[in-house]
């Protein structure tokens, strides 16, 4: 199984997808912001990218007109405290889920065994 | 002597030996040039002449000699048998004297004074006369032409229209009348000559002297000129323009006054419709200025909209971000193991996004209370030191976990300054967080302050990206960050540094930014004005104000009883856990009702009571207590989320605390509550 990229620049949050991706069984890399991810998706495969929009640097936006053009299979799943107005704005096939912070760890689980296709994992 | 040897030689002038003028008489009067001086007999026949009749008349003695005086007389003087008649009058009376046209030789007239003198001999019979003749020609144009002039004034003014133009007598009374003034105001003549110029004014006028003062002014100054209401003759008003001038003769005795008014009633009419017009064109002008103003504020709120509508969406982003641990690990924390080595991080990071949305609200609710004019200020007595390092102490793990060098440079002995102790750590702590979160890892920042006879200034530089030529201007305005919502590198509301700036100014000082640019750092420099309070200076706790060190709670209060009163069951819960671990016996109560069941039941030392509870709140809850006539010894403490009222809180409670709730300065408050003796509650 390939690993969950993780694009997140809150290290809280950070800190929290890497232990839920853990206890699911998954693996994941983190990029604090759009650019670390590029650079990790172009040296790379991953199962699916979780992707803040709000970033510093390089915002979660470029990245999702990255994986379009260069990796158009793996699917992203944008994990966002931003409104609709931005959310909205959204209009990308490689988009599989939007998820709003604060989000449950449940659903957030059930989205991204649903995008990878893999078995939830109990509890 | 007169020599008259050059003058035309006089008969009978043989003799060049003193004059004896007796017998020389003839010679005079034949050498007088200005009068013409001749004999008549009885009948009139001219018998001498002298040089002045040849001047006058034209004629020569030779000429004129043997001829009648009538010559002289026109045609109609001749007809009327003036000569004859005069000569009858000069021998009746002895002299006639006459002023009227002769003629002269070559037929022309000249005006003449005459007298004819009867000559009589000793027996008084009449032997002929003298007629001395004068000519007057040129007094009598002279005197022509001014009579001329002057009736043409007359008539001038008799028939001048526009201009009301009379003489008044010294007492007021109206003397002559043009016919300006008959059509200006209505009078005929005969209506108004010998009547008092008062007629003119109205009743008003009158009875306030105003005739009278005018003329008094006048006679004083010579002149006397004024713009009002005069009435006609039918009532009707007009607006006059009148100039009174006193007429003196020439021994200065007042002899009247000329008056002359003019009606400008429809010059000042037109006046008046200019200046309305002056006035309408002025008043447009405003209203479009106004307009104009109103569009741009119109404009500045459209923007100052969007800068909210941005930064609610900041808020809310803002707001999200922490909730995402703290949610996201609140569930997950229970599905881990407890010796799982993620669980103190869980906990740090819980801890650290709680702190931040603490922040956020209160940074939102400092704003609020700036915008409504609610943010009180605590001026005392401040140890500067002491709040510098207050300030830096709860930086300085942020700034260690981006290995930002952080430095101190304080000049000498800072002493102390009349402020907001928290206020002031509140500024200071900002500043310096701020460009933490600005500065890049392995950067600097140094604190300094410096104190002179008048101010103290406290700099925070740092060696981070600085600041934007542009946006620099901009910087201390609310809802301002450099950056757009999608591409921002620090979180935040933006609103830091404009509280900053509120809360200074608030206390008469300023703060600057300056920057060389992007790249080259920032200073911010907040200055206060020296004044003392005399106020003895406090001491500030240091450290987070949410996540306070767990040490030192000990068993602070051991055998107090506690009545907690809150409709929200997790608070309850959290106070329960929080004061019974520091020895207290705590009941719970989630309504009033319940509450006054508890106390009836067994008093307690201390009620920690919400204020927003439905059916009965927290106020209504405070005063039944404070009627039981055993709750004296009963401290009530609210604890609330509100941040308004607080003036009511503090009447009615002991203490007031607010939510968020940090368990620790919880009990450290109770206790100093609980130790303050007393009975009677406070307000």
């Amino acid at each position: 199984m390939k690993s969950v990229l993780i694009v997140e620049d809150d290290e809280p949050t950070q800190l929290l997808l890497v232990a839920l991706m853990r206890r699911n069984g998954l693996d994941s890399v983190v990029a604090a912001n759009g650019a670390e991810a590029i650079n990790l998706l172009m040296s790379r495969d991953f199962a699916v990218v979780i992707l803040d929009l709000m970033m510093p640097t390089v915002d979660g936006q470029e990245v999702i007109e990255y994986v379009a053009r260069e990796k158009e299979t793996i699917p992203v799943i944008v994990c966002t405290a931003a409104g609709p107005r931005t959310t909205d704005a959204i209009d990308s096939k490689v988009v599989k889920a939007i998820v709003r912070k604060p989000f449950d760890i449940d659903d957030l689980s059930a989205i991204i065994a649903s995008v990878t296709k893999e078995p939830l994992p109990r509890g | 002597v007169a020599d008259t040897g050059d003058r035309k030689p006089l008969r009978s002038s043989g003799r060049t030996a003193a004059i004896d003028f007796a017998d020389e008489l003839p010679l005079f009067i034949a050498a007088v040039q200005d009068y013409a001086i001749f004999g008549l007999t009885e009948s009139g026949e001219i018998r001498s002449w002298n040089s002045g009749a040849d001047r006058i008349m034209g004629y020569t003695a030779a000429e004129a000699v043997g001829r009648n005086f009538s010559m002289f007389y026109g045609p109609a003087d001749l007809e009327a048998r003036k000569p004859q008649r005069e000569l009858e009058t000069a021998r009746a009376e002895g002299r006639i004297q006459d002023e009227g046209w002769r003629l002269r030789k070559d037929g022309s007239r000249f005006w003449a004074n005459t007298v004819i003198t009867a000559l009589r001999d000793g027996d008084g019979f009449v032997r002929g006369f003298v007629k001395v003749t004068q000519d007057l020609t040129k007094r009598r144009e002279a005197e022509e032409s001014l009579k001329q002039s002057e009736e043409i004034f007359r008539l001038l003014v008799a028939a001048v229209k526009d201009y009301a133009i009379f003489m008044l007598n010294p007492e007021g009374l109206v003397a002559t009348w043009n016919a300006g003034a008959q059509a200006i105001k209505g009078y005929a003549p005969e209506e108004i000559i010998g009547r008092y110029f008062g007629t003119f004014y109205s009743e008003a006028d009158n009875r306030a002297g105003k005739p009278d003062l005018e003329l008094r002014i006048a006679r004083a100054e010579g002149r006397f000129e004024e713009e009002g209401w005069r009435i006609r003759k039918d009532g009707t008003r007009f607006w006059a323009n009148v100039v009174i001038t006193a007429v003196h003769d020439e021994k200065g005795v007042l002899r009247g006054f000329t008056k002359v008014t003019r009606d400008i009633t429809e010059r000042k009419r037109a006046d008046e419709v200019q200046r309305a017009l002056i006035e309408q064109r002025e008043a447009l002008l405003k209203v479009e200025e106004e307009h104009r103003l109103a569009e741009a504020s119109y404009h500045a709120a459209q923007e100052a909209n969007r800068a909210k509508d941005e930064f609610l969406m900041t808020l809310s982003h803002e707001l999200r971000t922490p909730m995402t641990a703290i949610m996201g690990w609140a569930r997950l924390l229970p599905t881990l193991s407890p010796t799982d080595p993620v669980v103190p991080q869980a906990l740090a990071a819980i801890a650290r996004s709680a702190d931040l949305q603490a922040q956020l609200i209160d940074d939102v609710l400092d704003v609020s209370r700036i915008v409504s004019g609610k943010l009180r200020l605590n001026i005392q007595e401040v140890d500067v030191g002491q709040v510098l390092n207050a300030a830096l102490e709860t930086v300085r793990p942020s700034a260690a976990a981006k290995d930002i060098t952080l430095v101190t440079s304080l000049a000498g002995n800072i002493g102390s300054i009349a402020a907001d102790p928290t206020r002031l750590q509140q500024m200071v702590w900002n500043l310096i967080a701020n460009a933490v979160k600005f500065t890049p890892v392995g950067g600097r920042v140094e604190l300094s302050a410096r104190r002179s006879a008048s101010r103290l200034d406290i700099s925070v530089k740092d060696d981070g990206q600085g600041i934007d030529a542009d946006f620099l201007p901009h910087i201390f305005e609310p809802f301002r960050q450099a950056e757009t919502p999608q591409t921002r590198v620090h979180g935040g509301l933006g609103l830091g540094l404009s509280i900053v700036r509120y809360l200074i100014e608030a206390q008469g000082g300023t703060v600057t930014a300056e920057s060389e640019g992007k790249g080259k750092g920032a200073t911010f420099t907040l200055m206060l004005p020296r004044a003392s309070s005399g106020k003895a200076p406090v001491h500030l706790p240091t450290g987070s104000r949410y996540v306070s060190e767990p040490e030192g709670v000990g068993r602070k209060l051991e055998g107090v009883k506690i009545v907690i009163v809150d409709d929200d069951v997790e608070t309850r819960t959290l106070v329960l856990a929080a004061l019974g671990h520091a020895g207290a016996s705590v009941r719970a109560a989630a309504s009033a009702a319940e509450a006054l069941l508890e106390l009836d039941r067994e008093l307690p030392d201390v009620v920690l009571t919400d204020i927003a509870m439905p059916v009965v709140d927290g106020y209504e809850l405070a005063r039944k207590i404070r009627e039981r006539s055993d709750s004296s010894g009963v401290k009530v403490i609210a604890l609330t989320a509100f941040s308004t009222g607080e003036g009511t809180v503090r009447q009615r409670f002991d203490a007031y605390l607010n939510k968020p709730i940090d368990p620790f300065s919880l009990v450290d408050s109770i206790a100093a509550v609980v130790s303050v003796p007393g009975d009677a509650p406070a307000g």
